[in-house]
């Protein structure tokens, strides 16, 4: 699973989700991607779980781009522990992620079964997400 | 080389308000600058750039300005530096014009075309990847070209063009480093097999992580 290898701060503040995502929502690697419509955070094992989705439908070919990286850290409290006390230790890795994000990139394989990748992938998110490709870009 | 013509309107107001007003009138905002002149704030038609850039140069396209309201701009000649796009619905935000002196070098990024399918795609099931769809060249605004042809036909796994390869027209240049790559043909990849994954942990497991857990909490409040 994604996580960074060293931090500065072991933990940090929630922080807030508003806005459209305004860096890597174009396509720089692949032909094909799968784009974030709504928003949420996703977090490294979701980040897996997808990109093992979208390998197991291509089986062959295509190269595959994972666009985000998880550098925020959640924080959570074991159970059946009163409030207070400190902020709880590190639990998982998440990357907050805005309308209009790239998530993944495709490259090599044909249209329909880069939708169908990114089809099961999305299975696998927490927020809608919608498929777009390059002469998409170029049209609009 | 192509040139399309498009018509403006000097605007007087700026802001995020006024910005967003002329959205909601259908228009949106625009800045002409250059070298040799003060930037003038303009507001145009999103249709009518679409337009002006649906050439086969793309954004490459020389524009002719055409102002209602102001002789000054009429007819200069500009090209499109910046174009902001929302991210979700591709709807244009805001157009960023430069003005082009026709006898001054300028850099522009050329989309790159591939012609034929290579044999190592076609015949070795390799994978074809583009690094760079664009190049950078250095030109004066007449010469620009529409877009570099490569023929990628002859191409088996393992081989790869580079800039050097590229051959251009006379008075056009490369920015780029000549040793990047701007394609290569790639093996299949082998197909991954399925993980068993143990989602369960066992209870001595789990009994272990909570005194190693106890501790670690210990260790921060010390270092606090």
């Amino acid at each position: 699973m994604l996580q960074p290898g060293k931090v500065k701060y072991r933990k940090q503040q929630k922080g807030r989700m508003r806005g459209k995502a305004s860096r890597g929502h174009t396509l720089n690697f692949g032909d094909y991607g799968l784009q974030a419509v709504g928003r949420g955070r996703m977090t490294s094992r979701q980040i897996e779980a997808a990109r093992i989705a979208i390998t197991r439908s291509v089986k062959r070919g295509g190269k595959v781009w994972i666009r985000i990286f998880p550098d925020k850290p959640i924080t959570k409290k074991p159970a059946e522990t009163r409030m207070g006390k400190g902020k709880g230790a590190p639990e998982e890795w998440i990357v907050v992620v805005r309308p209009g994000r790239i998530l993944y990139e495709m490259e090599g394989v044909s249209k329909e079964i880069a939708q169908k990748a990114f089809r099961l992938a999305s299975y696998k998110l927490p927020f809608p997400t919608k498929f777009i490709s390059r002469e998409m870009e170029y049209e609009s | 080389m192509e040139q399309s013509e498009l018509k403006v309107l000097l605007r007087t107001v700026k802001g995020k308000g006024p910005a967003r007003k002329l959205r909601q009138e259908g228009l949106i905002p625009a800045v002409l600058y250059g070298p040799k002149a003060d930037p003038v704030l303009l507001s145009l038609r999103p249709e009518e750039l679409r337009g002006a850039l649906s050439t086969a140069a793309g954004e490459n396209v020389l524009i002719s300005l055409k102002a209602e309201n102001n002789r000054e701009i009429s007819n200069k000649v500009v090209m499109l530096k910046d174009l902001q796009v929302d991210p979700l619905t591709r709807r244009y935000i805001h157009a960023d014009l430069y003005e082009v002196v026709m006898d001054e070098e300028i850099e522009v990024d050329v989309p790159i075309h591939l012609q034929g399918e290579s044999i190592g795609v076609q015949e070795d099931k390799g994978i074809l990847q583009q690094v760079h769809r664009e190049l950078r060249v250095k030109c004066l605004p007449k010469d620009i070209p529409e877009g570099i042809s490569i023929d990628v036909s002859e191409l088996r796994i393992g081989d790869s063009i580079h800039v050097r390869d590229v051959r251009l027209e006379e008075g056009v240049t490369f920015v780029d480093d000549q040793d990047s790559t701007i394609l290569t043909v790639l093996a299949p990849a082998i197909e991954e097999k399925p993980e068993i994954v143990v989602e369960e942990k066992p209870e001595e497991a789990e009994a272990e992580e909570k005194p190693a857990a106890a501790e670690e909490e210990k260790s921060a409040k010390k270092e606090e």
